[in-house]
């Protein structure tokens, strides 16, 4: 049930912010200001990432994988 | 890398002859029309932008949602459209179909590299060539109108 519940809210948040904010911003460009919010967004994307144990943060900078 | 700039070099040419056939007047106008301000958005737009834009569209989407989405088809399908999604906001025809080229190669190189500095370098790599070519304007001006952009 939690992992149902943890599901649905995922996805909720990923439609909402990826899809839901550009349908926003296209329909009343004027009542959002871009920038600020994008950075918003970036800075807690980062976050996430940075208090996610599960993901190494050298992969941020590293380019292990690329040939 | 050298898959990244054999890439390049294919979109490139690609580009070019879009411009050249859909607005030729524009071919190379940034950087012969406001050189310094060329210069500037070359060494900014990757550091400002194309790091920030893949950070989300590849590396959190892939990693915050690969719980509810079990698929690494359908999570690169997501991250894919969820990019090409976001250029909806400039209003022309244009900038969202470039990004979904774009966004297939750089989900399929993420995936195949699992780097986000790849990633990053790849699309600020194109990202300077639709400044330099003259694309530019398609990416910055906010319209509602579905026409080229003036």
């Amino acid at each position: 049930m939690k992992t149902i519940l943890l599901k649905i809210y995922l996805l909720l948040e990923a439609f909402t912010v990826f899809w839901g904010l550009p349908v926003y911003v296209y329909f009343f460009p004027d009542n959002i200001k871009k920038i600020p919010t994008l950075l918003g967004i970036t800075i807690l994307a980062f976050l996430i990432l940075v208090f996610n144990k599960k993901y190494k943060l050298k992969n941020l900078i590293s380019f292990d994988g690329v040939k | 890398m050298p898959v990244i700039l054999k890439r390049a070099l294919i979109v490139f040419l690609f580009l070019l002859m879009l411009t050249f056939f859909i607005v030729p007047e524009r071919l190379f106008e940034f950087p012969s029309s406001s050189p310094i301000l060329w210069l500037l958005v070359m060494f900014l737009y990757p550091v400002l932008s194309a790091y920030p834009q893949e950070l989300l569209y590849r590396t959190f989407i892939f990693e915050r949602y690969k719980k509810a989405i079990t698929s690494p088809f359908r999570l690169g399908l997501f991250s894919t459209f969820s990019f090409m999604f976001l250029h909806i906001i400039y209003g022309n025809f244009l900038a969202p179909v470039l990004p979904l080229g774009g966004g297939i190669l750089f989900t399929n190189t993420y995936k195949k590299t699992n780097s986000l500095m790849a990633v990053a370098i790849e699309l600020a790599i194109y990202g300077c060539i639709v400044f330099t070519i003259g694309l530019g304007r398609f990416f910055y001006e906010m319209a509602h109108s579905n026409t080229l952009p003036k």
